[in-house]
């Protein structure tokens, strides 16, 4: 009897040790304890250097713990985390997709109106702050080769007016069926279609167009094979493609209990051009440089926005 | 760059990235090393235990083998459910893969220590305790060590599917998206989820 007393002793104390290893975090392993400041990002290269981007701010400007929660599968995944306090800040969130997928609406072409639309529904609903944009936003756009423009005369879509129905053009899966803003609702809003349409994996739009097997495609603005292949972007001038400004969202949760970050995220507001971002996404993509030594080089450069934002 | 040799891109990648990779060089390791160190705090005792109530060691083993038949990926889906996202998920899956190698090589460990030699040993007057710490523990101590090195071998692999509980960890090289143009693209489609 008094054995097994001893041995169930032994093992309380056992449960007791682990539950405080664990309450108070690995050492050497950020993101075990619960004062940590964590970052949900996804899988694109953007979200990871935003990420990084974020953290390296919060650590330069404050005492703060980081992790970031890297690699998850969508939009939606990532806003899952923040709903269920499972993550503090979401890297990038565009305008446009939280608009029609989070919260279920009629894509908005007016930018501003769906911004402040998105912006007040995600305080009053899900109690998360939306901070203003990073400057940059990623969204769909036509491009082409810079030779072909020249020779056509390219600069908004409706130049392609003329030569549409000649021409083959690339463009992503999920666009042609796409309610709202995809390919029907183009032909309306810019009155002519293409004599081609090639639906195609959206990595490979931008290899198709540079090596001429394309006439014109549809690509993301920020990617950075824009940059490398040096391909001219239309300018989307009856503003059918609806805003995918970026933005940090953070819970208001996270800025009450630490009310220093808000200053510290402000200081990236506007600070990131569409130019930029090709850059950094440029760095990443073609380059071989991850991510992480992205975001660094690009803080140090800057020397992390000392003495600006508020 | 990308159309610049393997081996050049590969000592570009390293000298641009050489600090990153071992940082997550240390994550993979530590959690790994955590949920072992766990398991074995937990899993020594009872294997220890069970060796001297060899009527529970069929129920305990029985358990611990349960456990390993899960597949990975669900265990990890599972616990997700009660702790989230984050490195705490991946430990504890760990750890629990981690019991039934350390209980298991625990317990033969401790089994097979012979009779003769615990028998002299309480003939010279040892307690209970003594008999454990002098006699027992250091003759089975080569197979309960050779568990806990199984234990880290897969621990190692479990930890690599952490990356997507967003743990981080070595794999996390080969599943992002900037990867994607060299060798991310044999292993993940990541483009598809863009936006």
């Amino acid at each position: 009897m008094k054995k097994i007393k001893r041995w169930l002793l032994a093992a309380a104390m056992l449960v007791l040790g682990v539950v405080g290893l664990s309450g108070c975090g690995f050492p050497g392993l950020a993101g075990t304890s619960s004062d940590t400041i964590r970052i949900a990002s996804q899988n694109t290269t953007e979200q990871q250097i935003m990420a990084y981007m974020l953290q390296d701010m919060i650590q330069h400007d404050s005492k703060l713990k980081t992790t970031i929660i890297n690699n998850l599968g969508s939009g939606t995944v990532s806003f899952n985390a923040l709903k269920n306090n499972q993550a503090d800040i979401s890297a990038i969130r565009y305008v446009g997709t939280d608009l029609t997928t989070i919260l279920g609406e009629q894509a908005d072409r007016n930018p501003e109106r769906a911004e402040k639309t998105v912006k007040s529904q995600f305080n009053k609903k899900y109690g998360m702050t939306y901070f203003p944009s990073y400057g940059f936003s990623d969204t769909y756009a036509f491009m082409v080769t810079q030779k072909k423009a020249k020779q056509l005369h390219l600069n908004n879509v409706s130049d392609l007016k003329k030569t549409a129905g000649k021409m083959s053009v690339g463009i992503d899966q999920i666009w042609l069926n796409r309610k709202g803003d995809g390919y029907d609702g183009f032909k309306q809003t810019y009155g002519f279609k293409f004599g081609k349409v090639f639906p195609m994996q959206i990595g490979l739009v931008y290899d198709a167009v540079a090596a001429g097997k394309m006439d014109a495609v549809l690509g993301y603005s920020t990617d950075g094979r824009i940059g490398s292949y040096h391909l001219k972007l239309l300018k989307d001038n009856k503003h059918y493609f609806p805003p995918y400004n970026a933005s940090a969202v953070v819970t208001n949760k996270a800025l009450k209990q630490h009310p220093e970050l808000k200053s510290i995220i402000a200081k990236l507001n506007g600070k990131i051009s569409l130019k930029t971002m090709q850059k950094l996404n440029y760095q990443a993509d073609n380059n071989l440089v991850e991510p992480e030594v992205v975001a660094k080089q690009f803080l140090e450069q800057h020397h992390y926005f000392e003495g600006s934002g508020d | 760059m990308q159309n610049a040799g393997l081996l050049e891109q590969f000592v570009h990648y390293y000298q641009q990235n050489g600090v990153y990779v071992l940082s997550q060089f240390n994550r993979h390791f530590l959690i790994s090393i955590y949920g072992v160190l766990l398991a074995a705090i937990v899993g020594i005792p009872i294997g220890i235990f069970i060796a001297h109530h060899h009527r529970l060691s069929g129920l305990v083993v029985g358990i611990a083998n349960v456990i390993q038949t899960v597949p990975s990926l669900a265990m990890l889906s599972i616990i997700m459910i009660g702790l989230g996202l984050g490195v705490n998920t991946v430990i504890v899956t760990v750890f629990l893969y981690a019991l039934l190698p350390i209980i298991k090589n625990t317990y033969t460990g401790m089994r097979n220590v012979n009779a003769s030699v615990l028998d002299s040993g309480k003939g010279m007057g040892m307690t209970g305790f003594q008999l454990l710490r002098m006699v027992e523990l250091p003759l089975s101590l080569s197979v309960i060590m050779a568990g806990i090195r199984n234990a880290l071998v897969l621990a190692i692999g479990i930890t690599a599917i952490g990356t997507f509980v967003g743990a981080g960890g070595w794999v996390i090289l080969l599943s992002g998206e900037p990867m994607q143009p060299t060798v991310g693209r044999l292993f993940w489609p990541a483009h598809c989820q863009r936006l």
